[in-house]
């Protein structure tokens, strides 16, 4: 290759992104230069080509798969609600725990000791 | 947009399935992974419809879901599949009497051709270059439809397309000199 004007220009070229007065450089250059025009024509080849593959279209067994998944994503879901509420429920009862903790110590500083166990196993 | 209703989910599976699928038999090569693949961005699209926003289209959403799915397993992959599977050629004769009608059979079979080789070499270059290719020939895409889908400026999208016909273009004539000899 031995033109050195801006092949990315040819590349926007073929897509109709240019505009403006990149549009009227490039098309005044591909008015007098064969080897862009050359290569104007391979991408759009290229293009053709690559718009011409075939089209494929999801089996009905696929389609039935990811519906069916879904609604087992859904019920994940409710599981993952039933595993929450039990963490919520371990937490308040490990905060009852701490509050009895504190209790503990506040019976320690004001009871005897032997009265302080006792109230603790009420 | 809240928790999506079946009704809903199903009815965004069979108007997109197609469209998703053949991108990521396209990007992935091969019927297997490409269902996987499939699978994997609904159940995405399902997890995440509920929290969508609606900033983008939900094309865009679906598209960047895809191209993130395929992009990872593509790159996670120790063996690429260089040839798209066998069961092609059911679709390349349904492609065909497709286009018959307007074409006659030597011109189809230089299409075809074409368009084979097309798909030989395209497995060859970088995941990337590959991805934006499909995106704008296969899916038929504007630029800006990718900027917003791969969350990159317009300007990278087109570095990236011009990179990827490079690319492509060396690896087609070597395709083309294999041929040859």
């Amino acid at each position: 290759m031995n033109c050195e004007f801006d092949k990315s220009f040819i590349s926007l070229h073929a897509d109709g992104i240019t505009a403006g007065n990149e549009l009227q450089l490039t098309q005044r250059h591909l008015a007098v230069c064969e080897e862009c025009r050359e290569v104007l024509n391979e991408i759009q080849t290229f293009g053709t080509a690559l718009g011409a593959v075939p089209r494929l279209r999801a089996s009905d067994g696929l389609i039935q798969r990811i519906l069916l998944q879904s609604k087992s994503g859904a019920g994940k879901r409710r599981r993952g609600s039933g595993r929450r509420i039990l963490v919520e429920i371990l937490k308040t009862v490990a905060d009852g725990l701490k509050i009895d903790a504190e209790r503990e110590e506040s019976l320690r500083r004001e009871l005897p000791e032997w009265v302080a166990r006792w109230v603790m196993y009420i | 947009m809240n928790t999506p209703s079946y009704k809903e989910f199903r009815e965004l599976v069979l108007a997109n399935a197609d469209r998703i699928y053949n991108h990521a038999f396209r990007m992935l090569g091969n019927r297997e992974d490409a269902e996987e693949a499939v699978q994997d961005i609904f159940l995405k699209v399902h997890r995440g419809l509920g929290s969508f926003r609606g900033e983008s289209g939900v094309r865009t959403w679906l598209y960047r879901i895809t191209v993130n799915t395929c992009l990872t397993r593509l790159r996670s992959r120790k063996i690429e599949h260089l040839f798209p599977d066998s069961d092609e050629s059911t679709e390349w004769d349904r492609a065909d009497a497709f286009v018959s009608a307007e074409k006659n059979p030597e011109e189809l079979l230089i299409a075809r051709d074409n368009s084979e080789m097309m798909l030989r070499a395209i497995e060859q270059i970088s995941p990337e270059e590959k991805e934006v290719l499909i995106l704008l020939h296969v899916d038929g895409l504007k630029y800006e439809e990718i900027a917003e889908t791969l969350d990159v400026p317009i300007g990278t999208v087109c570095a990236r397309v011009h990179r990827a016909r490079k690319s492509l273009r060396k690896i087609m004539d070597a395709l083309h000199n294999e041929v040859r000899e």
